[in-house]
């Protein structure tokens, strides 16, 4: 069983991508041999995240065994916890933050906190990326300002998600030893044997299995939790059951 | 046959990684590769003469497995470094040559262009990380010779503009592209195949640092005939080594 918590549909601005559908990602899941995915629209990245919500809905909907949706707000439009309540209730399992360069507003923003607390009180997860995908020629989002978030929320889960270099990942080590409440998806780490190793370092109940797929080739995230050198019931965590657990399924 | 075509050998406290070629070859046999074309850590970043002269030591008792490249650390050193690539590859029978763009130094400078045309006179492929702007300039001096342009745009962070690399590639028909990056867009490999064929996209895991397994998938999931990818994988290396 594989559980990617890092998945795609929709456009991407800066190249064409060559799959980009609902039905795109389905059939790179069955290549891949990945059971189901945490999705979010494209749209919600950097344009108009209520309509992103709502195809992301819709997909998970017409495929509740394959698709989970996963919601993204932003300050503008009227996000917020209410919202986000709301969004809980029609059926989403995690959220997502873009904040500073894509969106416009700081971790450290009642925005922030307000979203933060609600989706602890909803039992939900949020996802927070350093950056959206491997190739990202912006600067990156500082992984202390997601540990000061989680900080304040101990009773949130949050899930990081891109960090790959070597200060990040001794970075993300340090802050997923000291923050019960953060755990980290596998998606933009590349590194020699690097789920192995963020495994040993924070324990595989703490790292989720995710691709970036469509934004990313989804066979090299699938190859590298494959062939990663850990036991198979950490595998078994990693490539699922910590997912389970976090996103409730 | 599967060759990888970028793959460091050394130790390197800063990339934290030193792998022998003991170490080298158990992961190449895991990932089922069977040649490694290797750069030596020591050579790149401390001392060129001694770091090629580890590598030559472990191609004599690894030579079955191992294929060298004459790293270059710095093309400053002019034609000392000239001298070291026909040094090394009488003594060791190194196959390639590897070279470095630094800011502080860029590539473009002048006395690059004889160590290229050294390359290209002995027939030996340039690994060079050299962004594509300065591809083209290269290109243009010395066009005989076959440069690989490491991480497919992708240094010395993964900002990669592959399409432009591509592009510069186009221009330059021997200009060729390493997969070996931690650019795993999707849509990248088929873009350069679509555009070049796969003739000139060469395979490369960037070993230790990066996951091989990771750059293995890239090229086997990538959506094109599954001829290109025996190309990408190890044919197009093999023709222009002669192997």
């Amino acid at each position: 069983m594989r559980i990617d918590v890092n998945a795609f549909f929709g456009h991407w601005p800066y190249w064409p991508l060559p799959a980009t559908g609902g039905d795109d990602l389905l059939r790179l899941m069955d290549c891949c041999l990945i059971d189901r995915a945490a999705v979010t629209s494209l749209r919600g990245l950097f344009g108009d995240w209520p309509t992103a919500n709502g195809e992301a809905l819709a997909l998970a909907r017409a495929h509740p065994d394959r698709l989970v949706p996963v919601a993204c707000l932003s300050p503008m439009n009227g996000g917020g916890g209410k919202m986000l309540r709301r969004l809980v209730e029609e059926g989403f399992k995690a959220c997502r933050l873009y904040p500073l360069l894509l969106q416009g507003y700081s971790l450290r923003s009642p925005f922030a906190d307000e979203l933060a607390a609600t989706a602890g009180e909803c039992g939900i997860p949020v996802i927070v990326p350093t950056r959206p995908m491997m190739n990202f020629r912006f600067p990156v989002l500082p992984i202390g300002d997601v540990a000061d978030l989680a900080d304040r929320h101990p009773g949130t889960a949050f899930i990081l998600s891109g960090p790959n270099y070597l200060s990040e990942f001794r970075t993300a080590v340090e802050v997923i030893a000291s923050h019960v409440n953060i755990s980290i998806e596998t998606s933009c780490m590349q590194g020699f044997q690097a789920i192995a190793r963020m495994a040993e370092a924070v324990g595989a109940e703490r790292v989720l299995f995710g691709t970036g797929s469509l934004l990313q080739y989804p066979a090299c995230g699938r190859a590298k939790l494959d062939h990663a050198d850990i036991t198979p019931g950490q595998r078994a965590l990693i490539g699922a059951q910590n997912a389970e657990r976090v996103l409730r399924l | 046959m599967i060759i990888d075509g970028h793959v460091h050998i050394g130790p390197a406290q800063f990339l934290q990684i030193d792998a022998d070629a003991p170490t080298l070859i158990d992961i190449a046999d895991r990932v089922g590769i069977d040649l490694l074309f290797v750069t030596h850590v020591t050579a790149l970043f401390y001392d060129m003469r001694e770091g090629n002269d580890a590598l030559g030591s472990e191609l004599t008792r690894y030579g079955d497995r191992l294929l060298g490249y004459v790293t270059i650390p710095n093309h400053r050193l002019g034609r000392t470094a000239c001298d070291e690539i026909r040094r090394c590859v009488e003594i060791y029978g190194m196959r390639g040559v590897k070279m470095y763009s630094h800011p502080e130094s860029p590539i473009t400078e002048a006395s690059s262009t004889a160590i290229l045309a050294t390359a290209a006179e002995l027939k030996l492929p340039v690994l060079g990380h050299f962004t594509p702007s300065e591809c083209d300039v290269l290109m243009a001096r010395v066009p005989e010779v076959r440069i690989i342009m490491a991480h497919m745009a992708g240094q010395p962070y993964a900002f990669g503009n592959w399409h432009l690399a591509v592009e510069v590639a186009g221009r330059h028909p021997n200009l060729y592209l390493d997969t070996g990056t931690s650019q795993i867009d999707s849509g990248m490999l088929e873009h350069a195949v679509e555009v070049l064929g796969p003739e000139r996209i060469l395979f490369g895991t960037d070993t230790p640092l990066l996951d091989p397994w990771v750059q293995r998938a890239k090229v086997e999931g990538a959506e094109f005939e599954p001829g290109a990818k025996l190309l990408i994988l190890g044919g197009n290396m093999a023709r222009l080594l002669g192997l």
